[in-house]
């Protein structure tokens, strides 16, 4: 029998709860300031603009008030926090240059592995830097870039300066100011005018030492016509505090271009995973966000789409899985701002031991948004008499000729299916266990084979010892 | 919003001693002049409502403002207007009517075996001389609170007018019980009541109905419906609001559902320019039902908030709710919808539904249909769905010789009839489908 | 030891008694038809027998080989060999037909920790779907998602052809099914028996006599009202066809008024339970 913690915890149950001894190039104090966010800028030896643009976000970040709808985020004490954390002077392209501890980590995590056999390009992040960056050469060569975003700042600084911040504005709300004050590491991908990616590339981003802040923050721009799968995974150890994971990422699909980005979230349950996702999509345009949401204390995230040319589609599929302790409060939001644009929202939650699961989301329809389709479906499967389900949808349509649907149903699992399943003697808990999976198919469907998997691992994890 | 304040102290009107005033003119007993003051004093305690409040980010809570306030309850002198007649005498045969002009009543009717049996139906000021224990345990302690906002405080300290429905236990009334408000001084602020209490295994029909000709200087409306059925009870009740233009209404209606009880409810929203009103039902006894409807239909730049709550807190209790709302011009609706199941209120069904029509260029729908489900044994759903006229059918009936305009009309009826349908009141029925009519030639 | 006892078997769902005490011995190699008109508590005695949770028992046993079958779960059941085709099985969503059929017959045969593996497993289903004549991409779909009632019956047949039971209760399979249909299910499960070779009884609950043409009973007994009340040999079954329930219950109530006490009254080569 494992000890449980008391955060209430079973460690043994987190497969990825383990840390590593911390051995840094750096550590900042903790806390948040200037001379801190001045420190990270000149310890990544940025162009002035970059420097300026973190001061003025740190002063919108100190003037802006928490948020106060969703979940309680007053119990974030942001002083309490180390805001950079430097693993290693240098980011490599071979694993064997890795550091051995880190490279252990992921080695556990089954990345190298992974990106032999099914990755275009894979990348690590460990607290606030990428140690790890590298595309297969056959991409490289058609003009596509993978690289973890400090070393596209420096190696590509033209096109960093183009979009960044220009999807997510520092004002947006008070975490992507806090991101945008220091922000490290992350993906920045570029897709030239019609080249295909067809297998996907990937980033895991891990936390390790205790009352960490991570904040990575990723762009990416497919050109006209291009294709990109970008997937990111992310764990951390339990500690008895809380770690705070901030992202932002950006994302410009230009005309006629797609591009879809997979999450499977499995932070330790004392993460704080406070994300803000969104992209524009031009003309005929298609971005596709899935988000699998099982991991974290708290997960506020509501990817976004800007639809803003005729044409373009938006499609965002979303899993939360909330057990003991855990609130996932996440969603989307898709924004119709040309005619005939269309989107489709399907979100499956579910909740169990008392956790919260549930949907928040936005379908808005601009004036003039004529001929646009939205269609919004949340399901909520509760497992026990002690937990709880939420869908907020918001519906604002200022437009005439449109057709907006949404329909949400809560159920719990049907005793008739249960009986059923069992009939043919497979055990209560097994058939308990299909019958979740089944219930989360129509998005695991979507993924990639590999991630099918783990996600259902991931999910039968959860669901241990739901039948008493 | 201190501006707002200072505005209504100018006025001269909106003070302390004003609503002693109002207690004093009714000769009103200590109890009520206390309860008065205090509800007043949480008026001065409580907070404006800000537009960043989430149940005030769509619609602007200084559009209520207290300018030129005159609280009502005076007399109008001079004969009825002959609208006002023959907007009493539209009902027939009434179990019992109240018609109130301008908060004072003008006429009062109870069938008189009724009267017999032990109904009370009457004007609140009535109700407190006659039958003051009544007033004193139910008018504003359990249903609806006065310091739950600012506009029900203020309500609270300056009520006038209302009515007050008792069914005693046992006591079923078939035929509707008719409550008719109207208003036609300028520039009054109104604080008009209803309160029905159904004992046990009682079944009545209330219809009230709020109405005034068209005015020139803004009217405010601060409305407060209380509905309380005791075990078994059946009520069902109809709200229509067909306002003139130049009012403008928050209003809250509230019901509280005991065992094996049955509300059924239908909200009908045409008048008013900005009209922002809470339906909430709480099922707190197993075997309760509600059942909720809901028609608007604006046009021009009217404005309707509507925000229902389905309040779950007893096991095998059901709620259905339907919301239709129809836009023209540049009219705003928002449908704003919470269906809440409590921890333990198992083998609940609960459903909710909102289908918007906008029928304009510049018409806009908003539609939040939120759960918050902390039962797992429950059926529980909520759709929404908001279009345009489907040119089909349009193009269908004209193809049969219907012009346009004849075809859009039927269309929008053929929207509503889902409602009407469920409504059984033949005179009701005909009535909105001559008003929904009228809106759509306009 | 019989294979299957049920002894003064009574239920409820929801507070209302549905079966009032019934009784029934069957044994592998037999196939006892069970028929009555709708309502009869037919199916609630199918559905007893496999444990589903919607129904109470308030009095009575059943004993499976021995044992007492009424603390078993229903998986526990399935693996011992008792299977139910339902009359109205449920769907599933998003569970593939074929994930759930390994997932079976990987517990039915025993496969603790690890699924049967994928080729014997393939093997196995391509026969079954080959003697059943089902298309085979029926088992990419979704358990019972979108199927046909025709297609749902079959696919209840699909499983008992995989899990090879040792007693199987059909629960009107041939209802909702036309001739050619009835046909094909009535070969598959006389395969089943013929294979089995003495080791499947059948517990055949049908409303109408059709099935019994091609599934000839050993036994056939009539329910009224959630009690046995007539048993017999094929030929009561005809004697159905002929006079309906109507005549058998005519007969039931002269012999019930000239009986005084309860229990078996054999007359005209049937077996009339009395109960008063």
């Amino acid at each position: 029998m494992a000890v449980t913690n008391q955060l209430g915890i079973d460690p043994d149950k987190y497969k990825w709860g383990f840390h590593d001894p911390e051995k840094y190039v750096y550590k900042s104090r903790k806390g948040l300031d200037r001379e801190i966010v001045e420190m990270i800028s000149s310890m990544k030896d940025e162009p002035e603009w970059m420097r300026a643009y973190r001061l003025h976000s740190l002063e919108h970040f100190q003037q802006r008030p928490l948020p106060t709808w969703g979940a309680n985020l007053a119990q974030i004490d942001f002083n309490d926090i180390y805001y950079y954390l430097k693993p290693t002077e240098k980011k490599q392209r071979s694993w064997d240059e890795v550091p051995e501890n880190i490279k252990n980590t992921f080695e556990k995590l089954g990345i190298p592995e992974a990106e032999r056999k099914f990755l275009a390009g894979a990348g690590a992040q460990y607290e606030s830097e990428s140690v790890y960056h590298n595309l297969k050469e056959e991409w490289e060569k058609l003009g596509v870039i993978f690289l973890d975003t400090d070393s596209a700042l420096r190696e590509h600084p033209d096109i960093v300066r183009e979009y960044f911040g220009t999807v997510v504005p520092p004002e947006d709300n008070k975490l992507a100011s806090l991101n945008s004050a220091v922000w490290s590491g992350g993906s920045f991908v570029y897709v030239p005018e019609g080249v295909h990616v067809d297998i996907p590339l990937q980033a895991y981003f891990r936390i390790n030492a205790q009352n960490m802040g991570q904040f990575e923050r990723t762009l990416i721009i497919c050109e006209p016509g291009s294709y990109v799968h970008y997937v990111e995974g992310c764990t951390a150890p339990i500690y008895t505090t809380d770690s705070l994971h901030s992202a932002v990422v950006e994302i410009i699909v230009k005309e006629g271009a797609r591009c879809r980005y997979t999450t499977i979230q499995n932070w330790s349950t004392n993460t704080y995973n406070l994300v803000t996702k969104r992209a524009v999509a031009y003309r005929d345009a298609t971005m596709e966000w899935v988000d699998g949401n099982l991991g974290s204390k708290l997960t506020m995230k509501y990817p976004s789409v800007f639809m803003v040319e005729p044409g373009a589609k938006a499609e965002i599929l979303s899993v939360a899985f909330a057990g003991r302790g855990q609130h996932q409060d996440p969603g989307g939001k898709v924004i119709h701002a040309a005619p005939h644009t269309q989107s489709v929202v399907v979100s499956k939650s579910i909740a169990k031991d008392g956790g919260r699961a549930g949907y928040r989301g936005l379908v808005k329809i601009y004036p003039g948004a004529k001929g646009s389709k939205s269609a919004v479906r949340c399901d909520a499967l509760i497992l026990d008499d002690r937990s709880r389900s939420d869908t907020y949808p918001t519906m604002e349509i200022d437009e005439q000729d449109v057709s907006i649907t949404h329909e949400a149903t809560v159920s719990k699992v049907s005793d008739e299916q249960l009986f059923y399943l069992m009939s043919r003697g497979i055990k209560g808990d097994e058939a308990m266990n299909m019958i979740v999976r089944g219930f989360v198919e129509p998005i695991v469907k979507e993924l990639p084979l590999e991630y099918a998997v783990e996600l259902n691992r991931l999910i039968a994890l959860e669901m241990e010892g739901s039948v008493g | 919003m201190s501006e707002q304040i200072g505005q209504m102290a100018r006025a001269g009107e909106l003070t302390r001693d004003a609503v002693l005033a109002l207690s004093a003119r009714h000769a009103e007993p200590a109890w009520m002049r206390a309860f008065r003051l205090a509800a007043w004093e949480a008026f001065e305690r409580l907070p404006w409502p800000a537009a960043s409040d989430e149940e005030w980010r769509r619609t602007d809570p200084g559009v209520f403002r207290l300018e030129g306030a005159r609280p009502g309850g005076e007399a109008s002198g001079g004969a009825l207007p002959a609208d006002l007649q023959r907007a009493a005498a539209a009902w027939e045969a009434p179990a019992g009517l109240l018609v109130q002009r301008n908060s004072l009543t003008v006429r009062a009717s109870l069938d008189g075996d009724l009267a017999r049996r032990g109904i009370v139906f009457t004007d609140l000021h009535t109700a407190l001389r006659e039958h003051p224990d009544l007033l004193r345990q139910h008018f504003m302690t359990a249903c609806v609170k006065p310091e739950e906002t600012k506009f029900r405080a203020l309500h609270a300290a300056l009520w006038t007018g209302g009515a007050v429905l008792y069914i005693p236990e046992g006591v079923e009334v078939t035929r509707p019980l008719v409550s008719l408000t109207w208003i036609d001084a300028d520039g009054l602020d109104i604080f008009p009541h209803t309160l029905v209490i159904a004992g046990r295994g009682s079944t009545a029909t209330l219809i009230t109905a709020a109405v005034s000709p068209p005015g020139e200087l803004p009217v405010f409306s601060d409305s407060v419906a209380e509905v309380m059925l005791a075990d078994g009870a059946q009520v069902r009740l109809v709200t229509l609001q067909e306002w003139g233009r130049n009012v403008v209404e928050v209003g809250i209606i509230r019901s509280i559902l005991a065992r094996d009880t049955t509300l059924r409810s239908l909200l009908v929203g045409l008048g008013g320019r900005v009209v922002k009103t809470n339906v909430e039902s709480v099922l707190d006894g197993s075997g309760a039902t509600s059942e909720m409807l809901g028609l608007v239909f604006g046009d021009d730049r009217q404005h309707f908030d509507l925000h229902t709550v389905q309040e779950h807190r007893a096991m095998h209790t059901l709620s259905d709710l339907l919301y239709k709302n129809a836009v023209k011009d540049r009219a705003r609706s928002i449908f704003s919808g919470l269906i809440r199941v409590h921890y333990g209120a198992q083998k609940t069904n609960a459903f909710q539904a909102n289908r918007n029509l906008i029928l304009s260029e510049g018409a806009k729908a908003d539609s939040i249909p939120n759960l918050e489900i902390m039962a797992n044994d429950l059926r529980c759903t909520h759709g929404s769905a908001t279009s345009r006229l489907n040119e089909e059918h349009l193009f269908y009936l004209m193809s049969r010789g219907l012009t346009r305009e004849q075809a859009m009309q039927m269309v929008v009826e053929g929207f509503f009839a889902e409602l009407l349908d469920r409504v059984p009141l033949e005179h009701l029925r005909s009535r909105l489908q001559r008003e929904i009519e009228q809106k759509m030639v306009a | 030891m019989a294979d299957l006892e049920i002894r003064d078997l009574t239920v409820q769902v929801e507070e209302k008694v549905i079966l009032k005490g019934a009784n029934l011995t069957l044994n592998k190699g037999e196939v006892h038809a069970l028929m009555g008109p709708n309502g009869s508590g037919k199916s609630t005695l199918a559905n007893v027998l496999m444990g589903n949770p919607t129904y109470q028992v308030v009095k009575g046993e059943v004993l499976y080989k021995g044992q007492d079958l009424l603390a078993m779960s229903p998986d526990e059941r399935a693996r011992r060999g008792l299977f139910i085709a339902f009359q109205y099985p449920v769907s599933i969503p998003g569970v593939t037909m074929s994930s759930f059929l390994r997932t079976a017959v990987s517990a039915r045969r025993g496969f603790d920790k690890e699924l049967m593996p994928v080729g014997e497993f393939q093997k196995l289903l391509k026969q079954k779907l080959d003697e059943l004549r089902i298309e085979p991409a029926i088992v990419s779909r979704y358990v019972n998602e979108g199927f046909s009632g025709g297609e749902k019956k079959r696919l209840e047949i699909l499983q008992m052809a995989m899990l090879e039971p040792e007693i199987a209760i059909m629960d009107e399979t041939d209802s909702g099914l036309d001739i050619d249909s009835v046909k094909v299910v009535a070969d598959g499960v006389n395969r089943m028996l013929a294979q089995a070779k003495g080791n499947l009884g059948i517990l055949l609950i049908t409303h109408y006599s059709r099935i019994l043409h091609f599934i000839k009973p050993s036994y056939v007994h009539v329910m009224f009202d959630g009690r046995f009340v007539v048993s017999g040999g094929p030929d009561l079954a005809e004697e159905l066809e002929q006079s309906g329930y109507e005549g058998i219950k005519a007969q039931f109530e002269v012999i019930a008024a000239e009986v005084q006490a309860e229990g078996a009254v054999r007359r005209a080569g049937k077996v009339f339970w009395v109960a008063h």
